[in-house]
This record gives structure tokens, sequence and C-alpha cells, in this order.
């Protein structure tokens, strides 16, 4: 694996390796990252995580992966919705760009539903990972934080623009165990997180109406089929009385969509799926804390695929239960 | 990378979902698969147009990778008589 240190340290520990100048990628509770001190370092708030010992949950310890010892320079970027626009001119010619948005905030909604959109989409290695808090007890606030400037932020994206050397080749991949079944294709007359209505094999219909009646399973994403790559859409409620589902990533006007066909054992499906991904390549992984939740995955390995289980994935847009990992040779 | 002209065929096969070869980089499976959505919902001249000129920009600023590389043969390898 591509980096010196990754795994699950206390506070005090990665307030030394930040002392030391060591450049860092956090996940951790937000109480923690608060006290943190000031360096080369972003963060997000998060609990959850896939470590060398299996799923687990933890409020007293942070994730941190530090970047290859071969990356050349880093540039920490705060950007709002408007901002956001120019992440893909700020990034380096040679490298990456590591993004953490905070969950459910208007940035993070807006770069779900424009991701694709942004001037020079896609021209640079983007991914990252929506940042969330526990799902036991009350709701709080998902933060990302800006260790440069000992900043947290409720609404702001932040980005670790990495320079590596030109002759290193960057990848950003998913590993997704859901692809479409065999059953109805969905269309959505808009682009959203709500959904009211949809076409059903061509025929306009409630969409909550149609998920009650064949009593869908809505732990199975919907799933669309881009060029190949099955990107998921997972819900979030469905609200009978007000006819409206709710969902964590938006479903895009006139994209097919299909419900996901049921995954048996995740953990040995990924096993399978996984098996001829080079190791020594993998830099970063994040996995969505629905996998994490809906597959059993505490206590459960997922191999090299350490990191934290989000409220949201990225990989050049937003994805739900998904693995995103990076790769550099 | 040598990019082909904007009047090659390949990239209106792109636009149109036609290719038979497969993608391997992300970004070109997600900037396509979204542009196939937009034509096919408005199948004109001018969004033709407008889609070639975003795929071809991508590849125009992507970085030289052996993905992009193959991507790019994907599209390249429609000749006009096809």
């Amino acid at each position: 694996m591509l980096t010196n240190i990754d795994g699950l340290f206390s506070k005090d520990v990665v307030s030394q390796l930040i002392g030391e100048g060591r450049r860092l990628l956090l996940s951790g509770e937000a109480s923690l990252l608060r006290e943190l001190p000031k360096g080369s370092w972003i963060g997000g708030s998060i609990p959850y995580f896939l470590t060398a010992q299996g799923g687990l949950k933890t409020q007293d310890k942070i994730f941190v992966r530090e970047l290859p010892s071969f990356t050349q320079s880093v540039k920490v970027q705060v950007y709002d919705k408007k901002t956001l626009e120019g992440v893909y001119h700020d990034a380096p010619r040679s490298g990456f760009s590591f993004m953490i948005l905070p969950g459910f905030s208007e940035v993070h909604s807006f770069f779900a539903l424009r991701a694709p959109e942004l001037s020079a989409f896609g021209t640079r290695p983007l991914l990252g990972w929506v940042s969330g808090f526990s799902l036991e007890g009350e709701a709080t606030e998902a933060l990302v934080f800006d260790g440069t400037t000992g900043s947290a932020f409720t609404n702001r994206a932040v980005v670790c623009h990495v320079e590596l050397p030109v002759h290193k080749v960057v990848d950003i991949n998913i590993v997704n165990l859901f692809e479409q079944g065999d059953g109805d294709v969905i269309v959505f007359p808009e682009d959203g997180f709500q959904i009211t209505w949809a076409e059903i094999n061509g025929e306009r219909c409630r969409f909550s109406d149609y998920l009650l009646a064949r009593r869908v399973d809505t732990k199975l994403p919907l799933v669309s089929d881009l060029q190949g790559a099955s990107l998921n859409t997972s819900f979030k409620q469905v609200d009978a009385s007000k006819g409206v589902v709710s969902l964590f990533a938006p479903v895009y006007q006139g994209f097919e969509y299909r419900l996901a066909r049921p995954v048996g054992d995740y953990v040995a499906e990924f096993e399978k799926r996984v098996a001829d991904i080079n190791g020594d390549e993998l830099f970063f992984s994040c996995n969505c804390v629905l996998n994490y939740l809906y597959a059993g995955l505490e206590g459960r390995k997922t191999g090299l695929f350490r990191g934290p289980a989000t409220f949201g994935e990225i990989a050049y847009q937003l994805l739900n239960q998904t693995l995103v990992y990076l790769t550099i040779s | 990378m040598r990019i082909p002209s904007q009047e090659h065929p390949g990239w209106m096969k792109a636009i149109r979902g036609d290719l038979t070869g497969r993608f391997e980089y992300l970004a070109t499976k997600i900037m396509v698969g979204r542009l196939n959505v937009l034509y096919r919902l408005n199948p004109s001249e001018d969004t033709a147009r407008r889609c070639i000129s975003e795929i071809r920009e991508f590849f125009v600023n992507c970085p030289d990778l052996p993905k992009v590389r193959h991507d790019l043969v994907v599209i390249e390898g429609v000749s006009s008589a096809d």
C-alpha cells in the first residue's frame, strides 16, 4: 500500500504526526478533529471505518492516511457552490484532487446535482467522500476541516490538490456490487433528491405508490448504466402520506434506472471482485456507510480496502453504496 | 495525444451510444453516458455539435494516461464507412 501511515490513531498520536509536518487525510469524530493543531491536513467527520481488524464504529480514534512520500506539492482550497465550478482548473497537471463535502449541506446538494457539468469535468482525477455523523441518537452536523487554517465548515467543500511526479499514473475506480436487475425501466422527469413522479416502462405514476405496491426492498439502490459503469442512487425514505421518495443522491432526468439485483454475501462477492486489484498500488479507498450497515460489515474485513465508511462517495461525481479507490503506479 | 478532428465520425457514434468498443477510464464513461442521454432527449444537429465539442474538449484536456489513450482508440477506430 502506497502510504507510510494508515489506520486508526489516538488524537494525541495524530497531533504528533501533524507536528512532524506529515501531510495527512483524516476522518473521525468532529470533536477530535476540532482539537488537532494546524498543519498540512484536511479531514471530515465520520465515526464509521473499515480497518485492518474489520468494520468498526469508534468516536475515540481518527483514521489517518498519509500522502505518499513522493508527493511534490499540496494545496488545500475551500470551495462554496459558486467557486466549485473551478475545481478542475485548480487541480495539478499531474496528481489528483481529494475532496470532502459536508453531508446534507447546500454544497453537497450542488455537487451532487451539477458535478458532471462542472467546467473541465473529469480532466483531472477527483475523488473523495461525504462527511457525516453517528446514526444512533440525535443527528448532529456533518463537518469538514481545513487543517492548514484550523477551520471547520458545515457548508464548504475542502479539497486537497496533490501534485505527483509526471511519470506517476493515477487512476480512480469503483467497486460496485450492484448491477441493474431485469425489472422495469424507471425514468424521472427531472433531476432531484425528492421524487414524486416517475415513468415506469413509459407509464407515468407516483413513484412511492410503485415502490409500496411492489414491496420493493429499498436497501437495494436504483442503478443506472453509463457506458458500462453501474452507478447507484440509494433510497433514504419513502413517505407514503406525502407521496415523496427521498434519495441519498439525485436521479437525473432522462437517465434509465432499474432496481438493483440482490447481492448474496457482500464480503464474499466483494473478495471476488477485488481479487485482481494490485494492493501495492492502492493509496486510498472509502466505502458507503449503507454498505457498512446493510451488509453487516461491522467486525468483518474487506482486505486492503480500508478507510472511512461514508455518507457518499466521490469519483468525479457523487455515488452511493459504492467503494471508491485510487491507485498510483 | 493526437485528438481526432471535430468531423471524425467516431464522435457522433460515441454521442449516439453506437460504439462497439468499451471505455476504460471512469470519467469517460460518466461523461459519454450523460451525453448519450442529452442527445437521446433532443437528437438535433445543434445538440450533436455541442456534445461533440464537449467530449472532444474533454480529451484535449485529459492527462496522457493509458486508459485515456485506450478510450481514444475506441472512438478513433470507427471509420467513416461505419
